[in-house]
């Protein structure tokens, strides 16, 4: 048997798989039928809840990407996809 | 009050200094420092995104339908997330092949299709035309706003009038003279508008202000704060309904539709495409932008539920169209600062979508629509034409002014009686049918230009009729009977009930529909036909992950001149953008490469050409003076054999690696043994040369001595003349070991082997011992066997093993009382002579290494030693060229003893 190579042994999970992952989550959590649980009259210091809740998440969804992308980027010179052959 | 002058004169003044932005801009480009090549303005840029829909039209939609707005930019979010993966690859594959619009990158995918990219132009003017108008309706309605105030107040305005279709026209031909001065200068597109993007950055800050300004200003000032405006709001039960997903028309399914609608238009959109992609600097800038854009939407949407419920609760009448509030709220205050900014911010997000959208618009009209049919037109003759720059910029800004002279009459026809974002919706349907083809084409090799085409073509269509024509329909330009009961009164055909699907608002129906069959065709046209060669190829570039744009240096195998490729690239480029184009080629030349020179050439030119012209057109160009076969097959086949190479290739490679590494362990091993033989020709060498100085320098000494008293007592010199003759012969005898063994070693010694009774040999060498184990008074017992063993041998050799055996027990024996015996014995197939002493023993660890050369047990006496430590390792070589074994053991008794071993297969004869 061949032995793995370093990038494929033991390593994290790539930024693509975060991604899609993170995208997936992002989507059902803004549509039916996650999204009816906080459609409801209620308020919160005045404001409504789902409001509250569409904000919460699209920010909580900005952070998460922006943790992906720019952890471990102080040379960001050159990424995987960037390698050319 | 604000005056008509001071509003115009603002608004050319701003006009102005965007001109001056992009005039800078461009020429820190020139001059090769860019201002616009980093991530911040890039994004700034993709936020062309938000129009005069996000500036005016979120407020009247948020007034209608309470959250529906939001869809529109939490689509956009979740894409930038995927920017990473997918707008990643797209942007290096337009980088390769210079690729200068969407419709330029769909026909490219599918073969460098012309007709594909003139459909896609076609659907994207048509497409986007109800985007344009909703811009017009905008501004015109912003200018109408701020100049009649007044009157809104006082009387309801409802319904078009003169003056209002008068002020969209002349915002119109404004619009279309700026974007001609803004983005027709230079010709090769794919050269990036540094201007144009500087420019848009530049706008998206000046929205983003002013809309924040008027909602900070509503939210804080009209009202004591976000909770206090929603209590407000929440005693009203109109406005308290608005704050659910069920106010949304079409409810959780809309809501679902515009998500993906956004998702696509943020990518598909053709200005979306040209700022994200084509005008993208560096790839990486995707990184920030990835999450600086959707915090841009985040921002300039916190304060649009805020607005629309004030401007509801402020003029609570409905006599304001709430897609202006953010115009009357501040003017109804008499803010007119804050009203002139509003209205600044509101121009600039129409602005610069329009110029955006049209420059990349009649880019696409003239290099996918108008250029591939004027250049197929033979008797034009434009091949022949010297210079055809004149040509192009004509031709793109015509398409300017036709493309916002159609967005006008869209609006004239039926603008008026939609609201802003509904529009909107319209276009961003039509935007989603370039989703498959581009999707599917970069991950999906199999993905055909028929199957392509008749996806486009059903979605488009499908568009067309369930959201184009009905809309004209409305608004009375078509017989409302088109809607109910349905065309020629067939009920399955009616266009927001398209057979008979009920429970869909019209977008949700549309896009259901139309992305039913595009993405249908698309699949099962591409699994039913054959891909012509040229689409396997591009195909093939298209879909790789790893992207390589070498590659493409097949596709001509032709031959032209360099002087016709020089002409051609002189009429579309000019003269001198041709030179540095053959200087950038030559620049790359090198020996090596010098076979497929032409090729590359043609290529190179060719993917220039294609910044110019697009892709279609240039390869129509190039075919025009290359002579030849178009396509090389076997480059074809290269190309598209490439996966199976691949696959093969990583197989023959874990199997040669293999091969390497059993290889490498041989090698290791041998180069262990090379080194474990030069380490012992080393200390052999070094050794011999030790021996032999111990006795020179003794003789030497006495020599010295001799020489220089020649007075010396007659028993002094007999004495030093006794030692150098005993060092000489030490000297001769350790020669001839050193010769001897290394005649053994090499196998160069010629064996005088016969028959020889071994009985007979042990008594020749134990007399010729005699003597000196007398002299030692050692007890010497011989022991023979009764028949007579007769070996085939070198006598002389093995009496020399025997002797040499014999004197080491002298040696080694007790000194008091000495004994050595000699046993010969028989075995099965071989003779044994074992001689054995009562002598201290070997220690156990030196039993083998005394066979060594210049090994000698007691080192510390090896001044005084007789013997020249090679003896052992000369008999163990003779009697190991007799086939034999010769090693030592120790008795029990406390003594040594070494065993001969000789093999004597048949030839024992016994004696009677």
């Amino acid at each position: 048997m061949p032995e793995l190579t370093p990038t494929t042994a033991g390593k994290a999970p790539s930024r693509r798989e975060r991604l899609t992952v993170l995208s997936i989550f992002g989507l059902l959590a803004l549509n039916y039928p996650l999204l009816q649980l906080f459609d409801t009259a209620a308020t919160w210091l005045g404001i409504p809840l789902i409001l509250l809740y569409l904000l919460g998440v699209w920010s909580g969804f900005i952070i998460i990407t922006a943790w992906i992308l720019e952890r471990g980027t102080s040379n960001p010179t050159r990424t995987k996809l960037d390698r050319q052959r | 009050m604000l005056t008509n002058g001071i509003i115009l004169l603002s608004a050319f003044l701003y006009l102005g200094i965007l001109f001056a932005i992009a005039y800078y801009a461009d020429k820190r480009a020139d001059q090769g420092r860019s201002i616009i090549s980093n991530p911040y303005i890039y994004t700034l840029s993709i936020a062309v995104y938000c129009t005069a829909w996000t500036f005016y039209g979120s407020v009247g939609r948020a007034s209608s339908t309470g959250l529906g707005f939001l869809p529109i930019y939490l689509g956009p979010t979740l894409m930038a997330a995927l920017w990473w993966i997918v707008l990643q690859k797209i942007i290096r594959i337009v980088r390769a092949h210079r690729i200068t619009s969407i419709a330029d990158f769909i026909g490219s995918r599918y073969g460098k299709s012309t007709l594909l990219g003139g459909i896609v132009t076609i659907i994207a003017v048509i497409g986007i035309m109800p985007y344009i108008s909703l811009q017009l309706k905008a501004v015109s309605a912003s200018v109408d706003v701020m100049t009649n105030f007044s009157q809104i107040t006082t009387q309801s305005i409802s319904g078009p009038d003169s003056i209002w279709s008068d002020t969209a026209l002349y915002i119109a031909l404004l619009l279309a003279a700026f974007t001609i001065l803004f983005g027709t200068r230079q010709i090769d597109v794919s050269e990036r508008h540094e201007g144009m993007v500087a420019a848009i950055a530049f706008e998206s800050v000046v929205k983003l202000m002013a809309f924040l300004a008027v909602g900070i200003f509503v939210t804080f000032s009209l009202f004591d704060g976000p909770a206090d405006l929603f209590t407000q709001a929440f005693d009203i039960p109109r406005l308290a309904g608005l704050m659910s997903i069920e106010s949304v028309p079409g409810g959780y399914t809309s809501w679902l539709t515009l998500t993906f609608l956004a998702m696509m238009a943020i990518m598909f959109l053709p200005r979306q495409f040209q700022v994200a992609v084509v005008e993208n600097v560096n790839v990486d800038h995707l990184r920030k932008a990835s999450w600086l854009f959707p915090l841009y939407l985040l921002v300039i949407n916190l304060f649009v539920l805020p607005i629309a419920l004030g401007g509801n609760l402020l003029f609570p009448n409905n006599q304001v169209d709430p897609d202006t509030y953010v115009l009357t709220l501040p003017l109804s205050q008499q803010a007119d600062t804050l009203a002139l900014f509003v209205f600044i911010g509101g121009l600039s997000a129409a602005t610069s979508m329009v110029i955006v959208a049209t420059i990349t618009l009649s880019t696409m009209v003239c290099n996918d629509l108008v250029m591939p049919v004027l250049l197929r037109i033979r008797s034009l003759q434009l091949t022949q034409k010297k210079d055809l720059t004149g040509l192009l910029l004509g031709i793109r800004r015509g398409a300017i002014v036709l493309i916002l002279l159609l967005g006008y009459t869209y609006f004239h026809l039926i603008g008026e009686s939609y609201t802003l974002v509904t529009i909107g919706l319209v276009s961003f349907a039509a935007a989603a049918q370039f989703a498959p083809p581009i999707l599917l084409g970069i991950y999906w090799k199999g993905a055909s230009r028929s199957g392509a085409m008749a996806g486009l073509l059903a979605g488009f269509l499908i568009w067309g009729y369930t959201l184009l024509l009905p809309g004209f329909a409305r608004s009375g330009w078509l017989p409302t009977a088109l809607l109910d009961p349905g065309p020629f009164g067939i009920e399955l055909l009616r266009p927001y009930q398209l057979f008979g699907m009920q429970g869909l608002d019209p977008i949700s129906h549309a896009v259901f529909w139309s992305m039913l069959a595009n993405i249908g065709l698309m699949v099962v046209v591409s699994m039913f036909s054959r891909q012509s060669p040229i689409e396997q190829v591009q195909a093939t570039l298209f879909t790789k992950s790893d992207y390589d744009h070498s590659r493409d240096t097949y596709f001509w195998a032709g031959t032209t001149t360099e002087e016709e490729l020089k002409g051609l690239a002189n009429r579309f480029l000019g003269e001198a953008k041709t030179r540095e184009l053959f200087i950038s080629f030559n620049a790359g030349e090198t020996e090596r490469n010098r076979a497929t020179r032409q090729t590359r050439l043609i290529n190179h030119v060719e993917r220039h050409l294609a910044g110019a012209i697009g892709a279609a057109s240039a390869r129509v160009m190039i075919s025009s003076i290359v002579e030849g076969e178009a396509l090389s097959l076997h480059g074809v086949m290269q190309i598209l054999d490439e996966t199976t190479q691949v696959r093969e290739y990583s197989h023959a490679l874990v199997q040669k690696s293999q091969e390497l590494e059993a290889a490498s362990k041989k090698l290791q091993a041998a180069n262990e043994r090379l080194q474990e033989l030069d380490r012992l020709k080393d200390e052999f060498v070094s050794t011999v040369s030790h021996e032999l100085r111990t006795p020179l320098t003794s003789i030497r000494a006495f020599s010295e001595i001799l020489h220089s008293n020649l007075n010396l007592p007659e028993s002094e010199r007999e004495e030093y003349l006794a030692i150098i003759i005993g060092e000489t012969e030490r000297l001769t005898r350790l020669i001839n070991d050193v010769l001897d063994l290394a005649k053994i070693e090499s196998g160069r010694v010629d064996w005088n082997k016969e028959s020889y009774d071994l009985g007979q040999l042990v008594l020749d060498a134990a007399n010729t011992v005699s003597q000196l184990l007398n002299e030692k008074q050692i007890q010497l017992s011989t022991r023979l066997p009764e028949q007579q063993i007769v070996v085939v041998i070198d006598s002389d050799r093995i009496k020399q093993v025997l002797i040499n055996l014999l004197s080491n027990a002298a040696k080694f024996c007790n000194e008091s009382d000495g004994q050595v015996s000699i046993e010969l014995a028989i075995q099965q197939h071989s003779a044994r002579i074992s001689v054995s002493d009562n002598g201290p023993g070997i220690p156990t660890g030196e039993l083998e290494s005394i066979f060594e050369k210049f090994h000698q047990v007691d080192d510390q006496d090896s001044a005084s030693r007789q013997g020249t430590g090679l003896g052992l390792a000369i008999c163990r070589g003779i009697v190991e060229s007799h086939h034999g074994h010769l090693w030592a053991e120790n008795t029990p008794a406390g003594g040594s003893k070494f065993i001969c071993e000789l093999p004597c297969n048949d030839t024992i004869e016994t004696t009677a």
